[in-house]
């Protein structure tokens, strides 16, 4: 990769919850979290340290099962390793399931990198009755092996010693790989010939004829376009020997098979472990939803005992401190800049600065059900109940979490590995209205319904469910046409939660947070400041009044006063704005309270027409910043934000109607 | 000392084959049986296999309650798989 100095790059490798976070930390000093969820790392990590005088670059590709396209991991790490071509990849293997770690090893033997293989949890593995003798699996692989304990930092110079020195010595590097089954070896023989002349420059015409057996999505459109009309050739190689691709799979364990025949053996009977124990209760069909259900409740209950008066403490001590002393600090300024350093400004920090409270807790209690090995257990249990969202339960975790707050449940859709269904729970995912949106209709409904408050409350939540539902199966069948997704999970071993690899995940996702969604919301602000202000230099008199005023008569046809209008539009803002917006324009004061205000000024029908809006209105913008920052198109972002708007004006026009059409509460 | 086994094998075997092929949705909980084949797409065939699902590999069945999601264990690591999955997993007894 670099000939002039002695630099050399090692990538690490290996499937999920194998320990390959810990090398890396333990190698770098730790600049990278642990997981154990899969799929964690989505983007490589890179580290330096210095070994017998080498400079050596470190990268931690995601941990994927194969390399297939199935995966945005997959194709990060497949695409690094094709792309980039590290000098040798560290691959990390799981001792207590080597066959299935080996997989991934079969499909890395065909790139053009050479592998060193480090088996990691040995005595994990003897404590189970599993022996593996690395010296055994070397001679059959011709690849060093390296017993390794990641957790004790043992090994690891020896594992690096033997990278290097496959880098040194290249012509050592005659490993066995693994071949298609021999019925078919003519048939992909036939395909490489063809495809030969056409492969982009670093990528082998083996692998890619390979992949192409496989009916990977990326490299057969790759091949479509680079064949031109040589394309049919293949294609109809490959629509004749269609069963090719089992014989692909086929053939890697075949040679998985020879390569540990020796190597491990396995008691007969698998042990009862503690993890087992503890499955019995925590994927149980009745008590499996029981502890889920406490599990919930603490993480809600810590993040609003704790996160909320923190919340407001800031909010009072730090933002509406600093707006005043802005205010009365810059007072020979023009009023404007004053304002929009303290409206504007101040407040778009604030919005930041108030939700950092809420995420870092949420954020601690996902670190803790992730490296505990919880979360798996809990989308085992959820799987049924995800299905009338055409979703799995994988998705459970973002949308309960969305009750909380919409920010880090968008931000946890990450989970979901398959990238259109994640684009599906990021999108959805806001439908479940957070908890500042549910308190405006809990503090409305009594004013506006007196004591049939509960039902109405009730019926405006089943809303939002409603939507979720509909536009699950619409999304559903828009992006995947109805097809099935995948559930297949790992449920890796219980852990106790390391307290550092928590702090560091917690600190990642703030600083990934800050970095996707901060300047949004920053600009964003302004915006809605400079919307507020203009030009009457206050908001009973700003454009945003002006135009709700204009527009009366056509929001009158939805039952929107101009004034709720306006407080729809600042709640982007802060969910909780509505209230207080609502207060300014109805003059709430020395004379009137918001529930004497709201009583006397707004008709039952007008009412609930508005609450519908407000719990399915645009979501704050926080959120959109951080859809935006999930599914990384605008464009998706902006068609959300205009569904949600339809959707929310549609349904309150549709109840004010109907409310107007029986005559109810107006 | 009894040996512990060696590993077990991961090809196919033509007398197994031969046996009748039950969906892996069918197998109550505590049973172990040998995979055999798959039905669905590549896609899917890739994913489980990559996962550990092979012709000829041992499968235990830990939580099976006809309806819902499965817990398997496969080469060392538990499986959550969901119902429409399994249906598309075929094994036989041992």
């Amino acid at each position: 990769m670099n000939d002039q100095n002695p630099t050399l790059t090692i990538a690490l490798a290996g499937q999920p919850n194998v320990g390959k976070s810990t090398v890396y930390n333990l190698l770098t000093g730790g600049s990278q979290y642990v997981s154990n969820w899969p799929g964690k790392t989505s983007e490589c990590q890179t580290g330096c340290f210095e070994f017998q005088g080498e400079t050596i670059h470190l990268v931690d590709l995601p941990g994927t099962y194969s390399l297939s396209a199935s995966s945005i991991e997959e194709q990060i790490a497949r695409e690094f390793i094709i792309e980039k071509q590290p000098d040798v990849l560290l691959v990390i293997l799981d001792a207590v399931n080597l066959e299935r770690n080996l997989y991934l090893v079969s499909e890395l033997l065909n790139l053009p990198v050479p592998l060193v293989l480090a088996i990691n949890r040995n005595d994990l593995a003897e404590s189970q009755g599993i022996h593996i003798e690395p010296k055994v699996l070397e001679a059959a692989i011709r690849v060093p092996v390296i017993s390794l304990a990641a957790q004790h930092g043992e090994s690891i110079q020896d594992a690096i010693q033997a990278a290097v020195q496959i880098v040194h010595h290249p012509e050592n590097w005659q490993p066995d790989r693994p071949t298609i089954r021999p019925d078919h070896q003519i048939v992909l023989q036939a395909v490489e010939q063809i495809i030969h002349n056409q492969v982009p420059a670093s990528y082998p015409p083996d692998w890619i004829a390979i992949k192409l057996f496989e009916g990977d999505q990326v490299i057969t459109e790759m091949m479509k376009e680079k064949l031109g009309s040589n394309w049919q050739q293949v294609h109809n190689i490959l629509v004749q020997h269609d069963d090719a691709f089992l014989a692909v799979v086929g053939g890697r364990y075949d040679w998985i098979g020879r390569m540990v025949r020796a190597a491990i053996a396995r008691p007969k009977l698998g042990k009862v472990t503690i993890t087992d124990k503890i499955d019995r209760l925590t994927t149980h069909s009745v008590w499996g939803i029981l502890i889920l259900i406490a599990v919930m409740a603490a993480l809600f209950g810590l993040t609003f005992s704790i996160g909320i008066p923190v919340q407001n403490w800031l909010e009072k001590n730090v933002i509406q401190t600093a707006a005043a002393w802005v205010s009365t600090t810059f007072v020979d300024s023009p009023h404007w800049i004053v304002s929009l350093v303290a409206n504007g400004l101040i407040s778009g920090v604030g919005t930041v600065l108030t939700l950092l409270p809420i995420l870092i807790l949420f954020f601690i209690g996902m670190g803790l059900l992730e490296d505990s090995g919880y979360m798996a257990r809990a989308a085992f249990v959820m799987d049924r109940w995800m299905h009338p969202f055409g979703l799995h339960g994988k998705s459970f975790l973002p949308l309960s979490f969305s009750v909380g707050c919409n920010v880090p449940a968008v931000m946890e859709s990450r989970i979901i590995e398959e990238p259109k269904a994640r684009l599906i729970t990021v999108l959805l995912t806001p439908f479940i209205p957070c908890f500042p949106r549910l308190s405006v209709v809990v503090i409305l409904a009594p004013i506006l319904f007196g004591k049939h408050a509960f039902l109405y409350s009730l019926l405006l939540f089943s809303i939002p469910i409603l939507f979720l539902v509909l536009y699950g199966k619409i999304f559903h069948e828009l992006f995947q046409g109805g097809k099935h997704n995948i559930f297949i999970m790992e449920l890796p071993l219980y852990q106790a939660p390391q307290a550092k690899a928590i702090v560091k995940s917690v600190g990642f996702r703030i600083i990934d947070f800050l970095k996707g969604a901060g300047s949004i919301i920053l600009v964003v602000s302004v915006g809605l400041w400079a919307l507020s202000y203009f030009p009457g230099g206050n908001i009973e008199s700003s454009y945003l009044s002006i135009w709700g005023q204009r527009l009366d008569p056509v929001s009158k046809v939805i039952g929107l006063d101009w004034r709720m209008a306006v407080a729809l539009f600042t709640s982007m803002l802060r969910s909780e704005n509505t209230l207080s917006t609502l207060s300014v324009l109805y003059g709430v004061g020395s004379q009137l309270t918001l529930t004497e205000a709201v009583a006397g000024q707004v008709v039952p029908a007008a009412g609930l027409a508005f609450l519908a809006m407000q719990i399915l209105f645009i979501p704050c913008i926080a959120t959109v910043a951080a859809i935006r920052s999930e599914s990384k198109s605008w464009g998706w972002t902006m068609a959300y934000v205009g569904l949600r708007l339809v959707t929310s004006l549609g349904v309150g026009t549709l109840i004010y109607q109907a409310c107007r059409l029986f005559q109810w509460g107006v | 000392m009894e040996k512990p086994s060696r590993s077990q094998s991961l090809s196919p075997n033509n007398e197994d084959q031969k046996k009748p092929q039950i969906p892996l949705g069918d197998i109550p909980a505590g049973q172990t049986v040998i995979v055999s084949q798959f039905t669905g797409g590549k896609e899917f065939i890739n994913r489980i296999a990559s996962m550990g699902f092979a012709s000829g590999v041992l499968v235990t069945v830990l939580q099976n309650r006809g309806h819902g999601p499965m817990i398997v264990s496969i080469l060392g690591s538990h499986l959550a798989l969901g119902r429409h999955e399994v249906e598309l997993i075929q094994v036989h007894t041992q």
